[in-house]
């Protein structure tokens, strides 16, 4: 009897799991708003940046693109198949990163994650497989591993799971308002409606993923990043990027919170290298004026404080952006 | 080691191996160091307070056997000692960290040193089965065990060590003194069982925790959307401890054993005393027996009988962990049996028996359960006093139709559940109602469990959780 019931649904064959189509709403957002500056970040962008206030105190067209939950394999996409893709393309994008995410290209690829890449995907993306190793979703320990390897019915998970939601929102909804509903979904449960102390976009982060600066080696990881590529599409379309690296949550008596002493060398051969690139980086780690009271959630900034937050991020990064000048 | 592990996997199947293929009068002793590998696999000193528990109610029984005299005395180095361990490991930093709160508000500031060890797993079941035994020893329900191996077997064996359901030594004990068989029918009913109980856990339970950690993990949900949150806690609390009692049951059917069961439909509950009946039955029926009969029960003064509902249902919310949210669950439950009792008896009789009454009794009963599970879940005071004030009235409109995307997805998941139910019902002889299946022909069997194993592979979850009550 176990091994009927073990043994059958190996017989299950089904081919590879087909990816989401690509997204086409950003292009034609962009298209609309026609920016001059294009912000690209994961929730510390969405819990900092407040875009009708940064459009105000710039006196500049600024589009936000925050993606919970992302990183620079997905920002990488943004870039290449979004942003740059605009005639003209804006002058300059900012992008918001905390510690190596940058040089990370694994870190949030993988499972939920990658399903969130997808509609940003135009067809196969040789360079996000290679550099974030992401063609499949990797198994979630040994158990799982096993479980994949001998059934192939459970490729089709994701698909049953995504039928369940659909099955779901058929019996609420029309379907011309599930945009609409997942677009607000997002919003109730997103980072700025957390409680303090709570992540749950990083629970997955860890091992291999952790964002952990120790005893990283800079220039051995940055040709298997997402840098060089990015840099590269700037450099095409005429593009000025500016890193931006986010103050984590410090100390309540004002110290660096997760920032080690390796982050300082870190960020000093990050510096360099964009430099070199033509790029620029700002680093927020050690500014004394981003205090524990903007703080609402981990990392992320408090709602109430997004107003305050985005005219001190404009006062910092405004003149970069102008003048093009480093800091 | 968890259910839902390779590890698991591995050791079921060597175990079994070694089980079937050995004599007899060997098994209780094979099942004792796989029992002790399993509770050790992952922090070996989980085993010393385990151990003490055992060894001492193991010659405690003994004393009360060959000493009656002594037996109150006896009784009381059992009680003493497992409460001890469990006032120890669960409850000593709740105490503390109250003191010193409390002794701060009156101006006298103090440190009093925390303990910062893991919880023991399954501490709450193993201490609470094995007082049982000491207690029934010395009522003379049972006899005392002269095998220690057959004793240790009985507080450690490993299906029902970590989470249930607690055992009578009348029922697992005689089992384990007994010669034991296995047959097709037992273990399709096995199969059955375990991938039920897989299914339970790993498709609803760990598919409807996303929802209720996003809402749990909120500052300020919306009333639609806290509701939504503790009707997804409500539907996977149900699934993932029901799930690690059939899982239980089916791994003990095949090495012969039948455990007692835990669940009997419980969201079919039409009062706080039914649902009691039928949700963590061998916990509820532990209190019943050992703490409120001896107090005295229902059979005295009605303000006695109160006091008595209060202490049991205070003990049985402290059970679960040291906590305030915990309490006041204990005190809701006091609270509502109480109004309940006072309505039968003021409502007339032809009122409670009115065709269909029970069904809105039954809807009735679902909503307290809910607001129960909302004070069981939330342990921040200031969020369960903002949940329990909120308004429908301030729920903005889109988030009404999130929470109605949301409350869908959950009864999708929660639909083989309904299902289970019905089916039971209808089916299911009178007679085994507890029984989480009814006896099931091989073929069907297998059948069943085959369906249940694919829709595992195509529906589980991506995030798998620990079971709920490992943490108690």
């Amino acid at each position: 009897m176990a091994v009927l019931v073990l043994g059958l649904p190996m017989l299950l064959k089904f081919g590879p799991t087909p990816r989401r189509p690509f997204d086409e709403k950003p292009l034609r957002l962009l298209k609309k708003e026609q920016p001059r500056v294009v912000l690209i970040g994961d929730s510390m962008l969405e819990t900092r940046i407040d875009q009708s206030v940064l459009n105000r105190v710039s006196s500049e067209r600024c589009s936000v693109f925050a993606q919970p939950g992302s990183s620079s394999a997905l920002w990488f996409l943004l870039l290449k198949n979004i942003v740059a893709q605009q005639t003209p393309p804006p002058r300059t994008v900012i992008i918001l990163f905390r510690s190596r995410q940058l040089t990370l290209p694994t870190h949030r690829a993988e499972g939920d994650y990658r399903k969130s890449m997808e509609p940003y995907m135009r067809g196969d993306e040789p360079l996000v497989e290679k550099l974030a190793g992401s063609s499949g979703r990797k198994p979630d320990g040994v158990l799982d591993a096993v479980v994949q390897a001998l059934y192939p019915v459970d490729r089709r998970r994701e698909q049953a799971q995504d039928k369940v939601q659909a099955w779901s929102l058929d019996l609420v909804a029309s379907s011309r308002e599930y945009e609409h509903i997942h677009n607000h979904a997002k919003v109730v449960f997103g980072p700025k409606h957390l409680r303090v102390g709570t992540a749950v976009d990083e629970q997955k982060e860890g091992g291999a993923t952790s964002l952990d600066p120790d005893g990283h080696d800079f220039a051995a990881e940055v040709g298997k990043s997402f840098l060089p590529p990015m840099l590269e599409i700037a450099r095409e379309k005429g593009i000025q990027l500016v890193f931006f690296e986010v103050k984590r949550r410090p100390k309540p008596d004002g110290s660096a919170g997760e920032e080690s002493p390796t982050n300082g060398a870190y960020d000093a051969a990050l510096r360099a290298y964009l430099e070199k690139a033509g790029a620029r980086l700002f680093d927020e780690t050690r500014e004394a004026d981003v205090i524990v009271d903007f703080y609402g959630s981990g990392d992320h900034v408090a709602p109430a404080k997004m107003p305050e937050y985005t005219e001190l991020f404009w006062r910092k990064v405004g003149p970069l952006v102008e003048t093009g000048g480093a800091r | 080691m968890i259910f839902h592990s390779l590890h698991f996997v591995v050791f079921l199947i060597v175990v079994l191996a070694i089980y079937w293929g050995s004599p007899a009068r060997w098994r209780n002793f094979l099942l004792v160091p796989a029992s002790i590998v399993f509770y050790g696999f992952v922090h070996p000193w989980f085993l010393l307070p385990f151990a003490a528990t055992t060894i001492i109610d193991y010659f405690v029984a003994r004393g009360i056997e060959s000493h009656p005299d002594r037996t109150r005395a006896l009784v009381t180095v059992s009680v003493v000692s497992n409460l001890g361990l469990l006032g120890v490991f669960k409850y000593y930093n709740f105490f503390v960290e109250n003191a010193a709160a409390l002794l701060a508000s009156l101006h006298i500031p103090v440190s009093l040193p925390v303990l910062n060890v893991v919880l023991p797993a399954g501490i709450s079941f193993y201490t609470f089965q094995s007082i049982g035994y000491v207690v029934d020893v010395s009522r003379g329900h049972v006899r005392a065990c002269h095998s220690f191996r057959d004793y240790a077997l009985f507080v450690s064996f490993f299906p029902q060590l970590v989470a249930g359901p607690i055992q009578r030594a009348g029922h697992l004990l005689t089992q384990i003194q007994s010669p034991r068989t296995v047959n097709a029918g037992i273990v399709g009913e096995a199969l059955v069982l375990i991938a039920w109980g897989f299914f339970k856990k790993l498709v609803i339970a760990d598919n409807v925790a996303i929802t209720a950690n996003k809402v749990f993990a909120m500052q300020d949900p919306s009333f639609a959307i806290l509701w939504t949150g503790v009707l997804a806690f409500c539907i996977q609390i149900f699934a993932d401890f029901s799930a690690y009692t059939d899982i239980a049951r089916g791994t003990a059917r095949l090495f012969g054993f039948d455990l007692s069961p835990n669940f009997n439909h419980p969201y079919l509950a039409d009062s706080p005393s039914d649902f009691w009946r039928r949700w963590h039955i061998s916990l509820s029926t532990w209190i019943r027996d050992y703490i409120f009969i001896p107090l005295g029960g229902s059979r005295q003064s009605e303000s006695r009988t109160i006091i008595n509902l209060v202490i049991v249902f205070l003990l049985t919310g402290l059970w679960h962990g040291a906590s305030w949210n915990f309490v006041l669950w204990g005190l809701y439950y006091a609270v509502l049996t109480i109004i309940y009792r006072a309505a039968a008896a003021i409502v007339p009789k032809t009122l409670q028996t009115l065709p269909g009454l029970r069904l809105g009794q039954i809807a009735l009963m679902f909503l307290f359960t809910n607001l129960g599970w909302f004070i069981f879940r939330e342990h921040d005071v200031h969020q369960l006093w903002r949940g329990l004030t909120l308004s429908p009235a301030s729920t903005p409109a889109a988030d009404w139709r999130v929470a109605a995307y949301l409350t869908t997805m959950t009864a999708l998941f929660a639909l083989p559940i309904v299902l289970h139910m019905i089916w039971d019902l209808l089916l299911r002889p009178r007679l085994e109602s507890t029984r989480a299946w009814p006896r099931l022909a091989w073929p069907v069997a297998t059948l069943l469990s085959l369906v249940l194993f694919v829709g595992i592979l195509l529906l589980r979850s991506d995030t798998t959780q620990d079971f709920i009550y490992f943490q108690f």
